[in-house]
């Protein structure tokens, strides 16, 4: 007889999740599910609007990473409109540099968050340390200089976005074939220059660089148990560039192997023919997989690991990144890197590498530039757009259609949590292994229910807007006694 | 002729026959009106300007004053109907101000904030309603309309004089309609027209949506009861 | 400044000020309209992803900036919460009779 071990809920990531383990007689862990019961539907509501709607209602999705879901609307737009990498008509610069200063602002800002407000005090305390400590107030008592500069460097990031997209939370600054504004010459020289209560564009790249000194010291402190937590494998995928580095706001999509070997390189266009998507019953979140590879072998990482994995290189000019990026390929010689903890190193790259590429955006005089829409004739009208970028928390997709009057029709959205559920569910699964395997007594400890979270956490999801509906709405509903055995569940 | 009315207490000299809204912008008494446009025949559909006049409710934008006349306008029960007024365009609607292009020049979404509402007190309807893109360059998110009649009487076929939009049916059934092959006659500048016209984000242009940035639209730049009140002729 | 929660960049935000007033309404049945009171900083640890509390506010913008500006808490009693709701009579009354007293308050102490 199989039992199962339930843990919910999963707290400090958005949304709310459910954990459930299953284990045989033997108490070995036969299975894990991280089960999401929450259900948006923005797909289907956005159905019937003007597309020129779309990218301003579905951002709504998010408070956290708005601009990434903005953005890859934008750039769906674009397709509809004619406005496209493969079609005549080319994005002007302005625009496409506003838009990429937008994406790296909202980068730095969602990692910082997750970085430092959940990920460092696991680090700095331990991941068994009171739940109280265990978060940013914490920090406050063990660090106040960090802290201090974490709210420096939150602050300018909530500046930047405003700068760029009118508001602080959900601006608007795409339309179909370009921006609504630039950049005018005193916001930029505010961002760089900083003010009363505003840290300069130095301090932010001074202050980019603490995330990655935190993991370093805390890695080379527990190197082994950092290493072994939760090693699982995955493919990894990313947008790239032509020269096969990823490009966080376009390019084609990537997936190699745990050799760095390239498995599939498409554009993203093609991205159905590429991708099926399961369903489970348990859950409202789809399961993609690559179709060449099925379910099992063919499901994706993406994210900060993911695509620290399929790059080879940054740009040449963010020189600190790409030191950095250097010592982390190193460390797993060539191999992609499959520890799940070291999402967090990765995740500390890209904030230096989100504030390296902000510097040499904001010296960009196109930045300035009035050149801001490309508006081509009504007979390129596609009617069909699909937008990807590389958000946060990794590979993110929008695909609408409309018909001729521009009302839409259709709307498909992979977000990048999706992407990841089958790798979560295998980090759960190492992770609850690792604490319960073999052992005479399976007990849901709070060490492992720590662990659990941990691992979660490393992917940073936002469970409620990775779901999507599939027939009816089911229930679960679960009882524990005070130890956290089943005493029953109903199931809708 | 020169006559004396009372606006909240206050003795107010002004001319006879001058429309009661008017002359309270003049004198900087803010009266949120949706349906009004200033020099333009009254059309008295949304009451959003209803205040007392001599003990009665009454629309002002469609009363002429005249001597003598006790106006309270921002007294807290006439205040407080002004506000359920406004509430209930929201509840009938399906307003969705944060992915609505019409968000900063609405003039609905203007008079919610200047009425003070934060969430209308009477249930949402969430009435289904179809959109109409049939015409070339315009349109209808009917969701939006608020049944004002602006577009109806003010907008008309420049060779005919005749209505390009019209309200089938009535009360819960009724419809804001656009005659396609009219709408496909209109010149650009008058499509633009209509777009503006429209209080709400009912009237809209085709593929023409968010171009200006937040922080210059329409009342953010100047509210909309600044507006009112510097238009004033004294 | 209005939010519709208190964040730990707060604590950045009161830095810059010597006074600082917070208002919020209350369930507190003890709370007959309102209450103003001083508060203080203590590092409670009641930081969530969606929380935090005045005073742990204080003590961040203590130990982060090395100084804290004179905080009062203005709670005024509320009655109902469901979103549709508006405010009820009661509560009207009671945000009436807070602002009145602060204003008359702030007068007579210059504030």
């Amino acid at each position: 007889m199989s039992r199962k071990l339930v843990i919910d809920p999963v707290s400090k990531i958005e949304g709310h999740g459910k954990v459930i383990v299953y284990m045989d007689d033997d108490n070995q862990v036969t299975d894990a599910k991280l089960y999401v019961a929450e259900f948006r539907g923005f797909e289907k509501f956005v159905q019937g609007h003007p597309y020129w709607e779309a990218p301003m209602l579905l951002q709504r999705i998010c408070g956290i990473c708005f601009v990434s879901h903005h953005l890859c609307g934008a750039k769906a737009l674009d397709d509809m409109v004619g406005v496209g990498y493969s079609t005549g008509v080319q994005m002007l610069p302005t625009p496409e540099k506003m838009r990429r200063l937008g994406h790296y602002m909202q980068q730095l800002q969602s990692h910082v968050t997750a970085y430092f407000y959940c990920i460092v005090p696991e680090m700095l305390f331990g991941m068994d340390a009171p739940p109280q400590q265990r978060n940013v107030v914490g920090l406050v008592e063990a660090d106040p200089e960090l802290v201090k500069r974490v709210v420096a460097l939150r602050k300018w990031g909530q500046e930047g976005i405003k700068a760029v997209l009118g508001k602080r939370m959900h601006g608007i600054n795409s339309v179909p074939g370009g921006v609504s504004q630039n950049l005018d010459q005193a916001a930029r020289d505010r961002l760089i220059n900083g003010e009363e209560g505003l840290i300069s564009l130095d301090d932010v790249i001074e202050y980019a660089q603490d995330g990655l000194k935190v993991f370093k010291d805390f890695h080379a402190k527990n190197r082994a148990e950092v290493d072994a937590f939760a090693e699982v494998p995955a493919l990894n995928m990313s947008l790239v560039n032509d020269e096969g580095n990823v490009d966080y706001y376009h390019g084609d999509i990537r997936i190699v192997d745990k050799d760095k070997n390239i498995v599939e390189q498409f554009d993203y266009h093609d991205y159905l023919d590429y991708f099926s998507e399961a369903t489970e019953e348990w859950s409202y979140m789809k399961f993609p997989f690559l179709k060449s590879l099925g379910r099992e072998a063919g499901s994706v990482r993406v994210g900060a690991l993911g695509r620290l994995n399929v790059t080879k290189s940054y740009e040449h000019n963010c020189p600190l990144a790409n030191a950095a990026l250097e010592e982390f390929h190193d460390y797993t010689g060539g191999k992609a890197n499959d520890m799940t903890l070291h999402t967090n190193w990765a995740r500390a790259i890209e904030i230096l590498h989100s504030a390296e590429q902000i510097k040499v955006l904001l010296s960009d005089p196109d930045l300035q530039k009035d050149q801001l829409v490309i508006t081509p004739a009504d007979n390129a009208w596609i009617g069909e757009g699909v937008g990807v970028v590389e958000a946060p928390r990794g590979t993110l997709l929008h695909h609408y259609r409309a018909d001729k009057a521009g009302n839409i029709t259709f709307a498909n959205l992979i977000v990048a949590t999706t992407q990841n559920n089958t790798v979560m569910n295998r980090t759960i699964r190492s992770v609850a292994d690792a604490y319960l395997g073999g052992k005479e007594q399976a007990e849901i400890t709070e060490g492992m229910m720590n662990a659990i979270e941990v691992g979660i956490r490393a992917y940073d999801p936002c469970l409620s807007c990775a779901t999507h509906a599939m027939g009816q709405m089911p229930l679960v509903i679960t009882l524990l006694d005070a130890d956290g055995k089943l005493i029953e569940e109903k199931i809708r | 002729m020169r006559i004396h009315i009372t606006l909240d207490g206050q003795s107010v000299i002004t001319r006879e026959g001058d429309m009661l809204v008017d002359v309270a912008a003049s004198n900087g008494v803010y009266i949120p009106t949706l349906c009004y446009v200033r020099g333009k025949p009254c059309l008295g559909t949304c009451r959003t300007c209803s205040v007392r006049v001599n003990g009665n409710i009454m629309a002002a934008c469609t009363i002429p004053v005249s001597d003598g006349m006790e106006v309270e306008v921002n007294e807290p029960e006439v205040t407080d109907m002004r506000k359920a007024l406004v509430e209930l365009l929201f509840s009938e609607g399906n307003h969705n101000c944060p992915s609505c292009e019409k968000s900063g020049r609405c003039e609905l979404q203007a008079v919610g904030y200047e009425v003070g509402m934060m969430v209308s007190r009477f249930p949402y309807k969430f009435t289904p309603r179809t959109r109409d893109y049939a015409s070339n360059a315009l349109w209808l998110e009917r969701d939006r309309c608020i049944f004002c009649q602006r577009c109806v009487e003010m907008i008309r076929d420049k060779e005919t004089g005749q209505k390009i939009f019209s309200i089938e049916s009535r009360g819960t059934q009724a419809t804001i309609e656009i005659d396609v092959e009219l709408a496909n006659r209109m010149p650009p500048e008058q499509v633009r027209e209509a777009a503006e016209l429209c209080p709400v984000g009912c009237i809209i242009e085709k593929s023409l949506g968010f171009n200006d940035p937040i922080g210059k639209r329409k009342f953010e730049i100047k509210s909309i009861r600044e507006r009112a009140l510097e238009r004033v002729d004294k | 400044m209005r939010h519709y929660q208190l964040h730990l960049e707060d604590a950045d935000l009161i830095s810059y000020k010597s006074k600082v007033l917070f208002v919020d309404a209350t369930k507190a049945a003890d709370v007959e309209s309102f209450r103003i009171e001083k508060m203080a900083s203590k590092m409670d640890f009641s930081f969530s992803s969606h929380a935090i509390s005045i005073p742990a506010i204080m003590a961040t913008c203590q130990q982060c900036f090395d100084r804290v500006p004179q905080v009062h808490l203005l709670t005024i009693r509320g009655y109902a919460w469901e979103l549709e709701q508006g405010m009820t009579p009661a509560a009207q009354r009671n945000l009436m009779t807070a602002t009145e007293y602060f204003r008359n308050e702030s007068c007579a102490s210059g504030m």
